[in-house]
């Protein structure tokens, strides 16, 4: 037996309305939030990164993906923790894929490279204690790696990145002395 | 030298943050030992150098660029309005609208060419006029025109082709094949029949003008009549033939 169905014909234009009516609106939220959260996503992008042009790229990035699926996300509050693993995951995703290129580059230059003479730069203590701090926060587990980025960016507290994170305050304080003895240990 | 004992406690409460508080036996220790103390310091310090340098590069100075330049990009995209768009109905209605009038015009196009008449009954019209007459009358071409135009006419298509120098019973020509719209049909046959007229008129006039000019060229001999030689002393008068002889 066939089944039939009671339409409305002047619904589809209302739904239509409503429809663009709460687009107009999740957009406004989303532009709110942005003025907030965009500076953060672009310092853990510049965090993992330490490039701004890239870090720029990455958080812009993020930042778009984040607003196509911004209606799908339930508890708007969440935002910013969101925002964070998003731009945290691109740029590591970026990292690894220029460090692979550099590694190619290095490979194919390999039989001209000579070695770059020192700069007084390149001398500098504190260039020098920089660039070995960089490399050991590379070397540590991504989970601890955002901890302590998080707990460095804009004066989070303790609660704030487990706020952020949604994960517990002593999980964040493990995972950031954990953090920090690694990098003592790597630079002492 | 730090002490053994108290080495691991140091360094962790070092690692813990400034704002940790030392266990009071620790404490009593580090005020009592001044190496213990001095290494404790360094570690502090360290903890210090790298908390300063991670701050400062993780809170770096934010492009000025940044906000706008996302600003306008988010105006750019607006992917969940452009997918309700295409799942709108109301999104699809102009194309639809627009589907059927290009196939209305070309529907209606269609009709005009098949009530318009063919090629062949615009020859024949025209051979009937005095002025067709009078240019036509010498052509040989209407009787290859004629099958072309016809078989043009024929062509309800929207687009014909036209091989103007086609003729009956051919398989295959070398000359092009020319698209043409649907409305400039007859035109274009007209004007093919025209031309190939005047081609073939002023090709016959140039043939009686100069039959052949490139036969060889036959110069008849010229024809000389032979000389009658006559002797001197016959034909001079006397006087003269005395005074030859004197000298």
């Amino acid at each position: 037996m066939q089944e039939l169905v009671l339409i409305q014909p002047g619904r589809t234009a209302e739904t239509n309305l409503q429809r663009g009516a709460t687009e107009a609106a999740l957009r406004r939220e989303f532009e709110d939030r942005l003025a907030e959260c965009g500076p953060l996503a672009f310092r853990v992008a510049r965090g993992v990164l330490r490039n701004t042009a890239d870090a720029e790229d990455v958080a812009q990035d993020a930042i778009l993906r984040a607003y196509r699926r911004f209606d799908k996300l339930r508890d708007r509050s969440r935002f910013r923790a969101w925002l964070v693993r998003i731009t945290f995951r691109l740029a590591l995703d970026r990292a690894k894929s220029s460090n692979r290129r550099q590694h190619r580059e290095t490979l194919w230059a390999q039989p001209e490279r000579k070695p770059a003479p020192p700069t007084a730069e390149d001398l500098a203590a504190a260039n020098q204690f920089r660039s070995r701090l960089d490399h050991a926060v590379d070397e540590l587990p991504e989970k601890q790696r955002l901890v302590l980025l998080l707990s460095a960016i804009e004066g989070h507290t303790l609660e704030e990145v487990a706020a952020l994170l949604n994960i517990p305050m002593g999980t964040v304080k493990s995972r950031l002395f954990f953090a920090r003895k690694q990098l003592a240990e790597k630079l002492r | 030298m730090i002490c053994k004992q108290y080495k691991q406690a140091l360094l962790e409460l070092a690692a813990a943050g400034p704002e940790t508080k030392p266990d009071p036996k620790l404490q009593t220790h580090l005020q009592a030992c001044s190496s213990c103390r001095s290494a404790f310091e360094n570690e502090r310090g360290l903890f210090a150098s790298i908390d300063s340098c991670l701050r400062s590069s993780a809170n770096s100075e934010i492009p000025s660029s940044f906000i706008p330049t996302l600003r306008a990009q988010l105006q750019r995209e607006s992917p969940a309005a452009q997918g309700a768009r295409i799942t709108n109905p109301l999104f699809w209605l102009p194309a639809i609208a627009a589907a059927a009038i290009i196939l209305f015009i070309f529907a209606s196009q269609d009709r005009r060419v098949k009530s318009q008449p063919t090629a062949e009954q615009f020859a024949t019209k025209r051979t009937e006029s005095p002025v067709a007459t009078a240019t036509t009358e010498p052509s040989p071409s209407q009787a290859t025109a004629a099958p072309i135009t016809a078989a043009v006419g024929k062509r309800p298509a929207s687009k014909a082709i036209i091989r103007p120098d086609k003729k009956p019973g051919r398989g295959s020509s070398s000359a092009p094949e020319i698209l043409v719209p649907p409305d400039q049909e007859i035109l274009l046959a007209r004007y093919a029949d025209q031309f190939r007229r005047h081609h073939q008129l002023s090709a016959t006039l140039l043939t009686e003008a100069a039959p052949d000019q490139t036969a060889e060229l036959q110069v008849p001999l010229i024809q000389i009549a032979k000389l009658e030689v006559k002797p001197l002393a016959d034909t001079q008068p006397d006087g003269q033939q005395n005074g030859l002889r004197e000298k």
